[in-house]
């Protein structure tokens, strides 16, 4: 019996899961594996907070209006303004657990410049951020864990929540490896369990991040907000069935954008934004790039791909602060980035949508909170570089503190019984499966049909295809395996669900802003969205797309 | 070209271990990873010899030498086998050979259970009990040491590393685990603490290394062991003459 269960042990879930500690809840952390493997450590770039020590006059004030700004005003202004007013204490305590943040002359947290802002207000540690924090919190948690102040569970998969006529009181689970759903019973549930990166694939994060928790949950009836919200990431490369990330710190540090016309290099980010340059926000930057490939035709060679070149900064340079990146250039690539330019492209990185969630993490069903990438929150219609690591954190944070202290909504007993029902449907959905369809090969199909449906430009046309191909898979998934992929087929129908969601919630975003541009609706329309997609799965079966004020209550 | 997957299969912990043969094709620049996922995700899924098969077991997440889930043994060496390439391997026949890493236990198939090495941070107590302190020269280090992936390719090829016997007090830890006291200590003032961190290393760590350093050739990131092991033993010997600082901060 527990206060407090978390879901997901990345960035969100420690930074949950020592706040509950520190207040004496009774707290079980569970996940699929270690946190040494949580998409949390892939982060490069760094982590923001107007510490204000470069001497440029910064402040959570601006913090604040560069993430309103870039998030085109789509974020809820006060939730952003306690993120970035929290911002340099949250700075401070991570080095105070040993992050090995890179350091300036002095001695003090070093700052670099990054997307979208003016001032230098990204904290970093070369280009491994989520590694070095990651390595900090988690080694907080095993210290907790051992003092006896936060269980562990390492070997569990979130399959549903036990709901009741109340709201949430526990999670059904699946051990990896196998097994019947089991319940675990608490006062209220905390997901902490990342973005759906694995409804689209060739993406740039973990195989991890799949989507099921979110989609089982989407399944159950939680409310999800602005999932048409997903930030290409500007600098991606082809990887090996991935898309490898050239994270910002490589144009923070001064890489440039180019390409080829005439035969001569073209640095358009600095012909088109004098300005702002190759540091524009990444919606921007990403609609920029594919201009010039799809709609100049200067692609190098024809191909999807500009060029980023660092290969002038000086070695001491590349060889620290981007290291990282020019050791998996090496690796994956082939490419020596001292010596020539990268070839770049932009990639599914980011879901600015995910649950929706007021200003203190709640979801839309009592005693569900949701933090991180699978909560829709500070990021309004594209995100900040350095803002995903700081809004885990804080986010983590806000959910446990508003978690803490809920009083039991049903007795022992009652838990019991919700729980044993939840495990049993659980099982008899799965136990329904009896094709001979493997998951794997439906999965790449509907995966293509996202990346295609859900470009950097859409349209009604290319999102009403998309949602044909998607109804026609569901179809084909009633011949999903059963047996030893039972779990598996069920978690298949769940992607799909939300998957439908997203272009859903496209098709009702009749205009264009930040990440999500219509080629039919190209303007930006104010009087009309200005406001939250809401999209929500019935009882009957059908998604339901409606829009909501910033900043309401998601309960109400 | 073809290549031959020589897999090393077992349901569970208890289960009879065999071997069995995927074909697949692929060029020099495939990695191993990209092979295991290409059979698993055809649907019938069959072996070399046709006859229908059980997906293989295997952790993966990154898929860029970042996470550390990836670790096996590919023809006998721990690797990662996101970053293990054709064009590095033998392949003689034909043939890869993969196995999971020995010396953890078994879940099923690739997979093992690596929780060991946690078991060992936790048994040492190597975290802060102190806000941390910043020494400038230890910092890039401190920083080397904190991007360990934990992935126990370096316990895998160590001759003196046996799982699951550091629990008896007798045993080694490894490098994984030694430098992770690395640095926690370098994270503390001069002082009984470090001190502690320091002498628990010695115990269960650098004591007992025979210094081959076959965890540095294969440590999937090049991560300096043996430097980070012998600042380790340097703020041992150091702190053996120290007054005790930690009052003083």
């Amino acid at each position: 019996m527990y206060d407090i269960l978390i879901v997901g042990n990345g960035l969100a879930g420690l930074s949950a899961a020592i706040t509950c500690a520190e207040a004496k809840a009774r707290v079980l952390l569970v996940s699929s594996n270690q946190p040494e493997r949580s998409q949390s450590v892939m982060a490069e770039g760094g982590i923001n907070a107007a510490l204000d020590q470069k001497g440029e006059d910064d402040s959570p004030a601006q913090h604040l209006a560069d993430t309103l700004r870039a998030g085109c005003d789509l974020a809820d202004a006060q939730a952003v303004a306690g993120l970035t007013t929290a911002a340099p204490e949250i700075i401070r305590w991570a080095d105070r657990l040993g992050t090995v943040f890179s350091r300036d002359e002095e001695g003090r947290v070093d700052q670099r410049c990054f997307g979208g802002q003016k001032k230098k207000r990204t904290a970093y540690a070369n280009a491994g951020i989520g590694r070095q924090l990651m390595a900090a919190l988690s080694r907080q948690c095993r210290k907790l864990e051992s003092e006896g102040r936060i269980e562990v569970r390492e070997d569990l998969r979130l399959v549903s929540a036990a709901l009741g006529d109340r709201g949430c009181c526990g999670g059904v689970f699946r051990r990896v490896g196998g097994g019947e759903p089991e319940g675990i019973a608490a006062e209220g549930l905390i997901l902490c369990c990342g973005g759906p990166g694995g409804l689209f694939g060739n993406n740039t994060g973990s195989l991890l991040s799949d989507g099921a928790a979110a989609a089982a949950l989407f399944s159950q009836g939680a409310a999800m907000a602005d999932l048409e919200m997903i930030q290409y990431h500007p600098t991606t490369a082809a990887g090996p069935g991935k898309r490898l990330l050239i994270s910002e710190a490589a144009r923070g540090e001064g890489g440039r954008l180019f390409t080829y016309k005439e035969g001569k290099p073209w640095y358009f980010m600095e012909e088109w934004f004098p300005e702002g340059g190759n540091l524009m926000p990444r919606d921007v930057v990403s609609r920029s790039i594919y201009k010039v490939v799809r709609e100049l035709g200067l692609g190098v060679e024809g191909r999807d791909e500009v060029l980023l070149d660092i290969s002038f900064l000086p070695k001491e340079v590349l060889d620290t602060r981007l290291a990282e990146i020019c050791r998996n250039c090496r690796t994956f690539l082939g490419v020596d980035p001292a010596r020539e330019p990268i070839p770049v492209w932009p990639g599914v990185h980011y879901f600015m949508g995910g649950f929706y969630v007021g200003a203190d993490h709640a979801c839309s069903i009592p005693r569900l909170w949701a933090a991180g990438e699978c909560a829709c929150q500070y990021h309004g219609a594209n995100r900040l570089g350095g803002n995903s690591t700081l809004g885990a954190i804080y986010g983590g944070r806000v959910a446990a503190e508003s978690a803490l202290g809920a009083s039991p909504l049903y007795s022992a007993a009652e838990k019991e019984a919700l729980l044993e029902r939840e495990a049993r449907r659980q099982s008899e959905l799965a136990a329904a499966f009896s094709g001979r369809l493997r998951p794997p090969r439906l999965r790449q199909e509907l995966q293509q049909v996202m990346r295609e449906g859900m470009a950097i430009f859409r349209s009604e046309e290319q999102l009403a295809a998309a949602l044909g191909r998607l109804y026609s898979l569901e179809e084909e998934a009633r011949g999903l395996a059963g047996g030893a992929e039972a779990a598996d087929s069920l978690t298949l129908t769940g992607q799909m669900r939300l998957a439908r969601a997203m272009l859903l919630s496209a098709l009702a975003r009749r205009e264009s802003r930040g990440a999500h541009q219509r080629s039919d609706f190209p303007a930006r329309d104010d009087a009309g969205f200005r406001c939250v997609t809401v999209a929500q799965y019935g009882a009957d079966g059908n998604i339901n797309v409606g829009f909501r004020p910033i900043g309401a209550d998601p309960c109400k | 070209m073809q290549v031959i997957l020589r897999v090393k299969r077992q349901a569970g912990p208890e289960s009879r271990p065999y071997w069995q043969e995927f074909s697949c094709e692929a060029g020099p620049d495939s990695s191993v990873l990209s092979l295991l996922e290409e059979i698993n995700s055809s649907s019938p899924l069959t072996d070399a010899a046709g006859a229908e098969a059980l997906p293989i077991e295997f952790e993966s997440g990154c898929r860029q030498m970042g996470c550390g889930a990836c670790a096996m043994l590919i023809d006998g060496y721990p690797r990662l086998a996101c970053a293990t390439f054709l064009r590095q391997l033998k392949l003689k026949e034909g043939v890869i050979t993969l196995a999971p890493l020995s010396k953890f236990p078994l879940l099923r198939d690739l997979h093992v259970d690596r929780g060991v090495l946690t078991e060992d941070v936790k048994r040492m107590k190597l975290w802060l009990n102190h806000d941390a302190v910043v020494d400038k020269k230890e910092l890039p280090y401190a920083y080397q040491s904190a991007s360990c992936l934990m992935c126990g390719c370096c316990a895998e090829i160590c001759p003196n590393y046996q799982a699951g016997t550091a629990a008896t007090g007798s045993a080694f830890t490894g490098a994984a685990v030694m430098n992770q006291a690395y640095r926690a200590a370098s994270q503390y003032p001069p002082g009984k603490e470090r001190r502690r961190l320091l002498k628990e290393n010695v115990a269960a760590g650098q004591g007992h290394c025979s210094r081959t350093l076959s965890c540095l050739r294969v440590c999937p990131l090049e991560l300096p062991l043996d430097y980070i092991i012998s600042r380790g033993n340097h703020m041992y010997l150091k702190s053996l003459f120290e007054r005790d600082k930690s009052h003083e901060k």
